[in-house]
């Protein structure tokens, strides 16, 4: 069974595309670290992919060094491209930000651009499906790719407790977090 | 989708702690396709002997998160991390 599993992960990571190296490793450049009210904002620029960077909030607890059980967030499509990562500190109608929410219950979370939102945006959906199709590529393959190497990036800092690492979204955000979770062995998702 | 139902995907992710949620209004996630979602992955969790750490709720609702899902994810959340 458990095999059978494995193998059926492995054939669904096949489907997607050309994609870099599963382990090439990650790194990350800190712009700013901000003490919010509820919580500390990391803005990081992340190299997930090796092709293009990846603008990323980590927002931790306060009052604590961790090692925080962590959220790694996926953001949704909301229909437009403007929102990206900035959908983890925005309240969700009357409901408070995640960020927030996550915050005070002593969980971190971690929320990158996809690409083609937010500061990855510049290119229109059908310039870059193109593009990567000329290379083998498929977008959507990419788009699991990253998270997938989000979770390299948490597995690998200090301040987050590799055993507590769990992955979320709201609406299109759940579509990746399927695929690249069941990629992920180590992580639990909710 | 040659190769795989989404229930099947899903599947793949037990016997990991896994919690969806759906509005029964929203036109992207229909209720007959999330019965057989339901019933893929409800299997595979059974198999795995890990029943409680598989989740389908549904909601009176459409394509976005309400505030009962909100105190529905955070507890999912300190139950399992």
């Amino acid at each position: 069974m458990a095999a059978e599993m494995e193998a059926r992960r492995a054939e669904l990571y096949g489907l997607l595309g050309d994609l870099p190296d599963r382990d090439r490793p990650v790194s990350a450049r800190t712009l700013t670290v901000e003490e919010r009210p509820g919580y500390i904002l990391e803005t990081l620029v992340l190299d997930l992919n090796g092709i293009e960077d990846v603008p990323a909030y980590f927002v931790r607890p306060k009052d604590s060094p961790g090692p925080f059980p962590t959220l790694l967030y996926n953001h949704a499509h909301h229909g437009e491209y403007l929102i990206g990562r900035n959908e983890l500190l925005n309240p969700h109608g009357a409901l408070e930000s995640y960020a927030d929410a996550l915050a005070t219950r002593g969980i971190a979370s971690l929320c990158f651009d996809t690409w083609m939102f937010n500061e990855r945006r510049g290119r229109s959906g059908g310039e870059i499906f193109r593009e990567m199709l000329w290379k083998g590529h498929v977008l959507w393959g990419m788009m699991v790719y990253d998270s997938i190497k989000a979770m390299d990036y948490l597995v690998a800092r200090d301040n987050v407790d590799p055993d507590g690492i769990s992955m979320g979204s709201t609406m299109a955000g759940g579509s990746p977090h399927s695929t690249s979770a069941s990629k992920s062995p180590s992580t639990p998702a909710a | 989708m040659k190769h795989f139902t989404a229930g099947q995907i899903n599947a793949l992710i037990a016997p990991r702690p896994h919690l969806r949620m759906a509005g029964i209004y929203d036109p992207l996630t229909p209720p007959v396709g999330l019965d057989r979602i339901d019933r893929e992955v409800t299997a595979a969790y059974a198999a795995a002997g890990a029943d409680d750490a598989w989740q389908l709720v549904r909601y009176d609702t459409g394509h976005f998160e309400t505030a009962d899902m909100r105190v529905q994810t955070l507890a999912w959340l300190d139950r399992w991390l």
